[in-house]
């Protein structure tokens, strides 16, 4: 059976489909592909799900995995050119996503009080990217305490917490003025909290 | 670039692959290699993201507008600043800055880098020619 090595206008390559092989030969071609680009960033994944779209059948859009974001940040040795043929993508990709990316790197670099033309160029990759992480996990963390507050501030608006409001107020002979200046002020703080959220997750990593 | 592999043998991509020339000789040599008289190569044309447009004037990058883009700023504040798409901050960041922080490595340059170490990267590389680097 015939395999297609399919070859793009744009310099993209692809199979014509998933190709059988034998583990000897998969092993064979990983390692083959490990010499072509940069070998920390040809990672095998196992999958029972190949995909039937070849290259011509649509855009592909293919994720930025951490072994390139670290190629990528290797600002002080490598160029977009180099780049290009080490982890496989297009110079375009490679030039916009390290655009998008080296503000970042040289403002916490500039903060940690780094050096990037004396320091060790993989501590400081690491170094960024244990911070990107964390940055991350953080990230999370704020959505969901953000979704806790909406839940929060939902439940004081509603129509019962007023009726409860009256309620309580009659029960315990309170001032219900008093008790919806006090809902109203927990309402602006949670407001507020959830403000201040959005402002830490629109910073970048 | 990930490598799928599954529990039935079959082997594929995750998606098309950019090679250079030198490159996809040597993977077709490969295959050809290791599935002889199988492989048939074939030209393909690609399907690119649609963009629209665009009415945007080239403007040239003065050494001023370089400087900052060594530094620390944000693409955001920097388009501000300058007046430009982000895109095109991001696009100019991308290649200039790792092209001069290689020069300036070799050169034994610190950082912040002077405006002088930025002209004289401009000059001898040839980065930007018929470029005004007066300053601007």
């Amino acid at each position: 059976m015939k395999i297609g090595i399919l070859v793009g206008d744009k310099g993209n390559v692809d199979l014509d489909s998933a190709v059988c092989m034998t583990d000897a030969q998969k092993d064979t071609f990983v390692s083959f592909l490990k010499e072509l680009f940069s070998p920390e960033i040809v990672i095998e994944t196992r999958t029972e799900e190949m995909r039937d779209e070849r290259i011509g059948d649509k855009f592909f859009f293919r994720e930025w995995h951490n072994e390139e974001y670290e190629k990528l940040l290797e600002i002080d040795t490598k160029t977009v050119e180099d780049l290009v043929e080490e982890i496989g993508r297009s110079w375009m990709s490679v030039n916009i996503k390290r655009g998008q990316f080296i503000p970042d790197y040289l403002e916490w670099i500039s903060r940690k009080g780094k050096n990037l033309m004396t320091d060790d160029t993989k501590k400081l990759i690491e170094g960024f990217m244990k911070y990107r992480e964390s940055q991350k996990q953080g990230k999370k963390i704020l959505r969901q305490k953000k979704k806790k507050l909406l839940e929060k501030l939902e439940a004081l608006q509603s129509p019962d917490r007023r009726k409860a409001l009256q309620l309580n107020a009659i029960i315990n002979k309170l001032d219900l003025k008093e008790l919806i200046e006090e809902d109203n002020k927990k309402t602006t703080e949670i407001r507020k909290m959830i403000l201040d959220i959005d402002n830490k997750l629109d910073e970048p990593y | 670039m990930k490598v799928f592999f599954s529990s039935r043998g079959f082997v594929d991509f995750e998606a098309p692959v950019h090679m250079s020339d030198s490159q996809l000789d040597r993977f077709i040599a490969f295959m050809q290699e290791m599935f002889p008289g199988r492989i048939e190569v074939r030209d393909v044309d690609e399907k690119t993201k649609e963009g629209g447009p665009t009415e945007s004037k080239i403007k040239d990058w003065g050494l001023n507008e370089l400087h900052l883009l060594v530094g620390s700023g944000s693409n955001e504040h920097i388009g501000k600043k300058l007046d430009r798409t982000i895109m095109s901050v991001k696009m100019k960041r991308g290649n200039f800055v790792p092209s001069f922080m290689v020069w300036a490595k070799r050169n034994g340059c610190s950082l912040p880098p002077r405006k002088e170490d930025l002209k004289r990267f401009v000059e001898e590389t040839g980065h930007y020619e018929n470029r005004d680097i007066s300053g601007r």
